[in-house]
């Protein structure tokens, strides 16, 4: 190759990389983080509900309520943090305004009954900020919605938990009806989730 | 031209070494410039949530492209929000027109959870274009910066040595500003790689759900029974006996003919409203027990808005009426629906209903017990 033409091809090379990164840009910013860690393993939650629900109100009057516990437990290999949130359906006429929601989570200190019951349910020793082991104490309607990063830090204080294999914990949820005649005849259907993602 | 004439001495093996290895150095930061000018981009995969389409350790080539040209089922690269802005590669499982940008579910094939994110119309997604299996592991090897380094002392010695060799051909400014831009050239190679090769993941995730929690608030919050109350007066006025009182009467009739025209009357003391607020009214209903009819027609109760007495109540002297919020029922039915009316009573006074004929010409006769009878009509009012 004569020594001008590979002057030249170079000089090319270099303008066309210099002007090129820039269209990228537009949706790309390099990350270099964990450049040279390749992550193997599997991420898995699971739960022991076996597909029924947690929480029932039906005909319900003011003060009504419903408990049920629900045990969650890591399975996958790399240590996660977990988000809570929820899915509210559309189909609902808006009873979630008026349903006080409180998740509490901890263990049970003995044998874990069957789901949903909460005998020998122990919270968590820590305050979160609404009571020991509280992690959520509001409205149904102000419960997250169907997204991790706005979803509830598994626990809310001190830091997210990293949840490593054959880790599990037992959720309290209660709800109750306010007393507001508002809420007559309405009706809401809800899914609790919780999402682990790798760390 | 003295820089065209031939070198004294022939080009040395050095240098052609230097040149060749600068051309492929030049292509190779061509190629990879040419493809990031036409929005293509190297990302070394990092992990295998979307196994085995992409595994850990791939080399995926991926092209830039408007939101809009992204499918259900394509596998793309996006910062997401959620994870601080990382690059992720997952494949898109639903979407949807957002006016010029879209609004995107992702997921990572091994995964159970999505992510939701939107792109606005003029920004840019990576679109999987290219996938060489095992490349990345290749590629992040060759660009460790030990292996990076180690390149650019190679350069080095081989221009060092070049420039050395051309001292003897007496070109020696020409030769060193040749083999600097050369050198030069090579560096800009060789660092290049690791900066325009990008890194993307296939963040693992996984969801645990309680679906189908159903909550129903019942359709009252009242526990107060309804409250039926007796009438505490009830007469009727006959068109053909204007100035007779029929009060103490076991009967009373509703008549519809031409000048013989009958009205009931009926009054009730309100039963006391429950005090509880969840506890409104919501229906008063006015039941009369009929004794026969010959009626085909419609009957009216109206409210009445002026006193009037059991024992004085006659044709001529019968209470004003209003039309407002009147109740209407076939003869039959021997119930009106008076839940307004009873509202105004409650709200203002309470002077009693007063029951005839929709039309008063249609020959017609209904009789009622009246309390006298043992069969008094009843308001009936139900709360919730």
């Amino acid at each position: 190759m004569p020594r001008r033409s590979v002057l030249i091809l170079a000089a090319i090379a270099l303008v066309v990389a210099i002007g090129g990164g820039q269209t990228w840009a537009a949706y790309n910013a390099t990350t270099a983080s964990n450049a040279n860690s390749f992550a193997s393993g599997t991420v898995a939650l699971t739960d022991n509900d076996s597909g029924a629900a947690l929480l029932t109100l039906a005909t319900a009057v003011p003060g009504d309520t419903d408990t049920g516990c629900i045990t969650v437990t890591y399975t996958g290999s790399l240590a996660s943090a977990v988000h809570l949130y929820g899915t509210t359906s559309t189909a609902g006429t808006g009873l979630d305004a008026y349903l006080d929601l409180k998740i509490t989570r901890g263990t049970f200190t003995g044998a874990a009954p069957a789901f949903d019951a909460c005998t020998n349910f122990t919270p968590d020793a820590t305050n979160y900020g609404s009571g020991n082991g509280v992690v959520y104490d509001g409205t149904l309607l102000a419960y997250p919605d169907d997204d991790y990063l706005s979803g509830i830090v598994d626990p809310p204080a001190g830091g997210a938990e990293s949840w490593t294999s054959g880790e599990s914990h037992v959720y309290k949820l209660q709800v109750t009806l306010r007393d507001d005649i508002a809420a007559k005849g309405k009706n809401a259907t809800q899914t609790f989730t919780w999402e682990a993602r790798n760390t | 031209m003295e820089g065209r004439a031939p070198s004294p001495r022939p080009v040395t093996r050095r240098a052609r070494a230097v040149r060749v290895a600068v051309g492929l150095l030049s292509v190779w930061l061509l190629a990879l410039g040419l493809l990031y000018a036409a929005g293509y981009r190297p990302l070394v995969v990092h992990s295998a949530s979307m196994a085995p389409a992409v595994d850990s350790g791939d080399l995926v080539i991926t092209r830039a492209v408007a939101p809009a040209d992204i499918a259900v089922g394509d596998i793309v690269s996006f910062h997401d929000r959620s994870r601080a802005g990382r690059l992720i590669t997952h494949r898109v499982t639903a979407l949807r027109r957002e006016g010029r940008g879209v609004a995107f579910v992702t997921r990572g094939d091994v995964n159970t959870a999505t992510e939701r994110w939107s792109s606005a119309g003029d920004a840019q997604v990576g679109k999987l274009a290219l996938r060489v299996p095992l490349a990345g592991y290749a590629v992040t090897w060759l660009t460790r910066p030990v292996i990076i380094l180690a390149l650019l002392a190679l350069v080095l010695a081989l221009l060092a040595s070049a420039v050395l060799g051309a001292r003897r051909t007496r070109h020696v400014t020409r030769s060193v500003v040749r083999f600097g831009l050369a050198g030069l050239a090579s560096a800009a190679a060789i660092v290049s790689a690791p900066i325009m090769l990008g890194a993307t993941e296939g963040a693992f995730s996984a969801v645990a759900a309680n679906s189908a929690n159903t909550f129903e608030a019942d359709t009252t919050f009242c526990t107060t029974a309804p409250q039926v109350v007796s009438s505490v007066a009830d007469t009727y006025v006959s068109q053909s006996d204007p100035d007779v009182n029929d009060g103490a009467d076991p009967s009373m009739t509703v008549t519809s003919q031409s000048g013989e025209n009958a009205r009931s009357l009926v009054r009730f003391t309100l039963p006391v409203a429950p005090v509880d607020p969840q506890c409104p009214m919501t229906s008063a209903v006015l039941r009369l027990t009929q004794q026969f009819s010959l009626f085909a027609g419609t009957l009216h109760a109206k409210r009445v808005t002026a006193p009037w007495g059991e024992m004085t109540a006659t044709w001529n002297n019968q209470p004003i009426t209003t039309d407002v919020d009147l109740a209407a029922a076939p003869a039959d039915d021997n119930a009106f629906d008076v839940t307004a009316q009873v509202a105004s009573m409650y709200a203002g006074t309470n002077n009693g209903f007063l029951i005839r004929a929709g039309v008063e010409s249609v020959i017609g006769v209904t009789a009622y017990s009246t309390r006298e009878a043992g069969s008094a009509p009843t308001l009936t009012i139900t709360y919730g």
